[in-house]
């Protein structure tokens, strides 16, 4: 970074300049606030109503009295260490398949890697009743009726949630490799698993770490496929559930979001510590070009073949059961399911698709400006925006709708105005990833090159022109990136949106959950098939328009 | 470029956001917002009629389960977005914190239904009503070689232990009409008694209402306690399912309406509520739900095929939803003590 | 022990890499690979250490032949351009890395350690980690790595092109010490022309994969056979044999194994001897004062040539001087 971070003190520059500079920083940081940091307060606040009126801790003694809580507090614990642990194994064996090793079908893999990311969760724990479930498919064909749902149905559905962002993490972290240290070892007389443990384990240390915290958080946060597959099995997340929906008790509610903030603040801060220690790579650091290897390569073939194997066929399961008459019964092929004139029909399938596309567009934007904001004027302001940026991937979606709720319904003039539109829903999405998103565009900041950024603004280049003609063409990867992933999540997510849609504003993800509630689930995963339609054309669309631009940037 | 970009394209959004935000702002003639816990298939046809019988008057509908309903009506409380309470459970309706966002309104014709199923205050009124129902599933009966069960009784049967699914109590509306009911015609002891040994029997405690039947009609497992209208659908849509009305008193539940204090289409919405008493609307009420407090209607299609005699007081034991409404959260405290999971 | 190359040919998707490598470095001897990127000197290096397989051709250290031996079983050393020192390991482990493998004892590999840090100069950073060391102390922990396992061939990679000047001739002479001391045969490959004439007893000057010249740095910089080798290994002076003649009129034939019309003198600045004189055939056109010599552009004869002088004398644009030399001062160049 050019600035040292202790020094608050910028070069010499035009009044306007910095004036510019300071908005970029403090815009998005005042919307972090305003669009974040208030509805939070405002559960704080909830968190004191008492019951019987009056303000005062009386929620949170009720809670030491609640045997249900506690239970789902150890519950989640056990489901969020259960679910990292073995999340990170698999991605681990996928990334290094996927990075290091010559196995055929790496495509398929990466492929079959993204498909839970385009649907809503409802649609894993529906694939897995259908494949695993007491008359599902493997239990037919092996005269069984497996238990799926609880505690193991649920670690499963978490996994396969959890996996595709781990592997995308420890992906990054592989690619870190020298490949001169592997030449070092291997003249020093290393075996190629003495390399792996003494070279590539300790490089992707930090790279797990930090997928562990990710996975930790947003298990212990996720309630779609709690409620789905859960069974008996009581979390957290579904407890506030049953404050809210079941009971209406809003105070206990918000008091079961706090409690649910803390681990995932916790794990936030040490992966914040333990990022600060892991430090950049090399300037010259060459990545290693997978050398073939027959039987490394085969193992990691079936080992990542099983995974993405299994995750496809949850999927297609699901896919398939849109195109089933009448499932397990009836199984011809009808197209039937997909006439869907309820529940709003296919209208909130583009409502969803261009709520999606404002909250990725504003999403990016604030995104972008707010990071470059924090590099290029480091201190005070710049640390507390990086704080609160960590907080939003603690918050379960249910609490933050509720807290939009809260915060914008009769709020005075103008911020009332929102209540109702498009635009909060987008920035109530944004904001639910905020954390994600933002740590993608701060690991992206890092490779700008800083000493083209001081060419340009010796050349006489001012911030429009860094961010123009440096910022911009270095970053164009992460931005699409970072697009792609807000209109993805911001298509299947649940929780956040069922108390801001209204009869004007539906959504699709709260189409499915309607149909699956109504009893048609055929039609919800046809409505479900259809949305993944819709996310995974885009995602493709946007990574050929990556292929294309990387291809002619290549030198002739 | 990008960032110029995407800038351009938000503003030139603004004016479809400004015409959403004024649409939002509801206080268009002729619109009004109902929020309703009613099933989809019913929404659609009522929907129709009421366009065919006011087409001046457009009702915008949101349709949650009944306890999200409960958690978004209270949660916009300090400021209600909608005109009418649709359809929405009785107990739930009942909350003290929701009865203080009504305003009262005695509908035309209101006078023709029974005291039980209005309010004293004007507040409300109920127009349909579910009740509870077991959803068999014949094959896996046949293939374990199950009985068929036709009362709470026979859920006590051990050799039904682990094919039994009940709706979460906590979570679920029917779940708690169905152990409210338990409790009121037996008797707190009695009641609970019988809770406890059909719990040994439960697999699961499932979050909504709909899913037991789901889960039942996909062969999960034998018997799923839920609704009659959930029954009546998987019946209708062939799965092997026997829709069996527990002989031993039915938990039902009453379906209200009610007027906003703060709508702000007053003269539109009691139109509404005026049209949900007219004979058109009790005629559809039949095709959907097994009761209908709308006198001098025919006996529900339901109703009928569950094989109820035509005055419905005979099998129902008269719930006081009032007093369920009062112990909710005492006998849900029990209910998560004893049985809690 | 010593290391024979015989024809040794690689190609990469088609393009020639490497094409009739014949080396023989010989037990304790410097050698360097000098020449410019995309010469092959990397490649060459990677095959000798292993870390890539040759198309054909035979190595063999002392009369073993090590085609099918793994890099890891050869028993040589190397260091990169980068360091390439295992970031989370601290400067002993890294040193000691190659006796851990070979499961040595660790008191001896203490010992060794120390033993190889006090010869590199770093006795006292044993327990520091890479990123707190400079780039030369670096490199310096990477060398002692290397000779940690006594390595029968020490490999250097570019060493200290990532250097700073005043660094980088320090560990020259230092490596060049370290290297005699302990008897290693050594290759290095480079593309400065000043370290390989400062630290090898041979230079393999190489072109487009093939080796142009190999000889000491006096043959090379003296006697070069080629125009490549002479223009690399330092300035040179090129006249055709017409002008050579203008100036030597006593000059012999050029050699008969080049190609005739095709063979060039070559003259060291430093060997052309200019005098001042009203008549000369030379004009001085500029001069460059480099410190301790003097570099003079002079034109002559239709022809741009360099001369070194030393810096006590003055020269004056416009100058007219004599240009002589001594027959055995030159060396006739393949074109």
């Amino acid at each position: 970074m050019s600035a040292a971070a202790s020094t608050p003190q910028l070069a010499p520059m035009h009044v306007g300049e910095r004036w510019l500079l300071r908005a970029c920083l403090v815009l998005p940081l005042a919307a972090l606030v305003l669009f974040f940091g208030v509805p939070m307060l405002a559960i704080a606040w909830r968190s004191l109503v008492q019951d019987g009126g009056g303000i005062g801790w009386g929620n949170y003694l009720a809670l030491l009295d609640t045997p249900g809580v506690w239970r789902a507090l150890g519950h989640s614990l056990l489901l969020g260490g259960a679910t990292t642990l073995v999340t990170l194994v698999l991605a681990f064996v996928v990334a290094y398949g996927l990075e290091r090793t010559c196995m055929p079908g790496r495509r398929f893999v990466a492929g079959a890697l993204a498909l839970p990311m385009l649907a809503p969760s409802l649609v894993l724990g529906l694939g897995l009743i259908f494949l695993l479930g007491r008359n599902g498919i493997v239990g037919k064909m092996l005269g069984v009726r497996p238990e799926i749902y609880g505690f193991w149905g649920l670690l499963i559905a978490d996994v396969l949630y959890a996996l595709p962002q781990a592997v995308l993490i420890v992906r990054t972290a592989l690619r870190q490799g020298d490949a001169r240290q592997y030449d070092a070892a291997e003249v020093l007389g290393a075996t190629p698993w003495r390399q792996f443990l003494d070279i590539t384990l300790p490089q992707a240390r930090y790279g797990l770490l930090s997928a562990g915290f990710v996975v930790f958080t947003i298990t212990i946060t996720d309630f779609g496929n709690a409620v789905v597959i859960g069974g008996d099995f009581a979390v957290l997340a579904t407890e506030i559930y049953n404050q809210v929906s079941g009971q209406m008790k809003f105070g206990m509610g918000a008091v079961v979001g706090i409690l649910l903030l803390a681990p995932a603040a916790l794990s936030v801060f040490i992966e914040r510590m333990a990022a600060q220690r892991a430090g950049a790579g090399a300037e010259s650091a060459l990545p290693p070009t997978p050398v073939r290897r027959p039987g490394r390569d085969a193992a990691f073939f079936f080992a990542c073949m099983a995974i993405a194997g299994g995750i496809a066929a949850l999927v297609l399961t699901v896919v398939l059961a849109s195109f089933i008459r009448l499932w397990p019964y009836r199984l011809d092929l009808t197209l039937k399911h997909y006439d869907i004139t309820i529940a709003g029909g296919y209208a909130p399938l583009w409502t969803s698709v261009w709520v999606s596309a404002l909250a990725a567009c504003l999403g990016t934007a604030m995104l972008f400006v707010l990071c470059f904001g924090i590099r290029r004027m480091p201190g005070r302001l710049a640390r507390a925006a990086t704080a609160l940026s960590a907080l939003p991937v603690g918050v379960p979606g249910l609490v933050l709708g509720l807290a939009y709720v809260f915060t914008f319904n009769g709020a005075p003039w103008p911020w009332g105005l929102l209540y109702g539109t498009a635009v909060l829903l987008a920035l109530c999405n944004y904001y639910h990833y905020h954390t994600q998103g933002f740590m993608t565009m701060m690991t992206g900041m890092r490779h700008v090159p800083a000493t083209l950024e001081d060419a340009t603004t010796v050349l006489g280049g001012g911030t429009g022109r860094v961010l123009r003609d440096v910022y911009l063409p270095a970053l164009r990867h992460t931005l699409l990136a970072v697009l792609a992933f807000l209109f993805m999540r911001s298509m299947v997510t649940l929780s956040a949106v069922i108390f801001l849609v209204t009869p004007s504003l539906p959504m699709g993800a709260v189409t499915v959950m309607r149909l699956d509630e109504a009893g048609l689930t055929s039609q919800a995963a046809a409505f479900s098939t259809c949305i993944m339609a819709v996310v995974g054309s885009l995602a493709l669309l946007l990574h050929l328009a990556t292929q294309r631009r990387a291809a002619h940037a290549r030198p002739a | 470029m990008r960032n110029r970009s995407s800038l351009l394209a938000t503003l030139r959004l603004l004016p479809v956001l400004g015409a959403l935000v004024c649409g939002w702002s509801g206080a268009q003639a002729g619109t009004v917002t109902a929020y309703t816990a009613l099933e989809e298939d019913e929404i659609k046809e009522y929907l129709a009629a009421a366009r065919k019988d006011m087409p001046d008057v457009d009702v915008k509908v949101l349709r949650l389960s009944t306890g999200d309903l409960g958690a978004r009506i209270l949660a916009e409380a300090g400021n209600p977005q909608h005109d009418v309470i649709w359809g929405w459970a009785l107990t739930n309706t009942l909350d003290p914190r929701i009865t203080a966002l009504l305003e009262p309104y005695q509908p035309k014709d209101s006078d023709k239904l029974a005291a039980k199923d209005k309010a004293a205050d004007g507040k409300w009124f109920a127009t349909t009503g579910y009740m509870a129902a077991f959803c068999v599933n014949t094959e896996v009966l046949k293939a374990k070689k199950l009985p068929m069960p036709t009362s709470w009784k026979d859920l006590a049967n051990s050799v039904y232990k682990g094919e039994v699914v009940m709706p979460n109590p906590v979570s679920s509306g029917t779940g708690y009409l169905q152990i409210a009911a338990l409790l009121q015609s037996r008797g707190n002891d009695e009641g609970w008694k019988l809770i406890k040994a059909m719990d040994a029997n439960v697999a699961q405690y499932i979050k909504s209402g709909s899913r037991p039947c789901k889960s039942a009609r996909a062969g999960e497992f034998a018997i799923g306690t839920s609704l009659a209208f959930a029954a009546m659908q998987s019946v209708d849509e062939g799965y092997p399912i026997k829709m069996v009305i527990p002989n031993d008193g039915a938990g039902y539940e009453l379906e209200a309406s009610g007027l906003m204090a703060a709508s702000k289409n007053k003269a539109d919405a009691k139109r509404f509520l005026d049209w949900m008493l007219s004979p058109q609307a009790a005629q559809l009420y039949t095709k959907y739900k097994e009761i209908v407090t709308v006198p001098g209607v025919p006996q529900s299609k339901a109703a009928a095929a569950a094989g109820l005699p035509a005055d419905l007081s005979k099998v129902l034991y008269p719930v006081d939803f009032a007093k369920s409404a009062k112990d909710r959260d005492a006998i849900l405290g029990t209910w998560q003590k004893t049985i809690g999971r | 022990m010593s290391l024979q190359i015989t024809e040794l040919h690689k190609s990469f998707d088609g393009q020639v890499a490497l094409e009739r490598i014949n080396l023989t470095v010989g037990a304790s001897e410097f050698v360097c690979l000098l020449g410019p990127s995309g010469c092959g000197k990397t490649t060459l290096l990677r095959i000798i250490a292993g870390l890539l397989p040759c198309d054909g051709g035979r190595i063999a250290l002392g009369g073993r032949d090590l085609a099918t031996l793994p890099a890891r079983d050869r028993g040589f050393g190397i260091v990169f351009q980068s360091y390439s020192l295992f970031p989370h390991m601290t400067v002993a482990q890294n040193v000691g890395y190659g006796l851990a493998i070979r499961r040595t004892p660790p008191a001896q590999v203490a010992a060794r350690t120390a033993e190889l840090l006090e010869m590199v100069k770093l006795a006292d950073f044993g327990a520091r980690y890479p990123a707190q060391l400079s780039g030369g102390q670096q490199q310096r922990v990477a060398i002692a790595r290397a000779l940690a396992v006594n390595p029968s061939l020490l490999l250097l990679d570019e060493p200290l092109s990532a250097l700073d000047a005043r660094v980088r001739a320090d560990l020259r002479h230092e490596l060049r010490e370290v290297q005699r001391r302990l008897g290693i045969p050594t290759i290095m490959v480079t593309h400065d022309q000043e370290e390989a004439l400062a630290m090898a007893d041979r230079i393999v000057c190489m072109q487009g994969g093939r080796i142009a010249q190999a000889g000491s740095p006096r043959e090379l910089y003296l006697t070069p056979r080629t125009r490549f080798v002479a223009n690399f290994m330092g300035h040179s002076n090129l006249l055709s044999p017409a002008q050579a003649r203008q100036l030597l009129p006593a000059l012999g034939e050029a050699p008969h194994d080049m190609a005739a019309g095709s063979a060039l003198l070559c003259i060291r600045p430093e060997r052309l001897r200019i005098d001042p004189s009203p008549q000369g055939a030379g004009r001085v056109t500029g001069t460059t004062f480099l410190g301790s010599i003097q570099r003079v552009q002079l034109h002559w004869n239709g022809l741009d040539l360099l001369a070194e002088s030393s810096s006590a004398g003055t020269w004056e644009t416009g100058q007219p001087v004599d240009v002589s030399v001594n027959a055995q001062d030159c060396a006739w160049v393949q074109a």
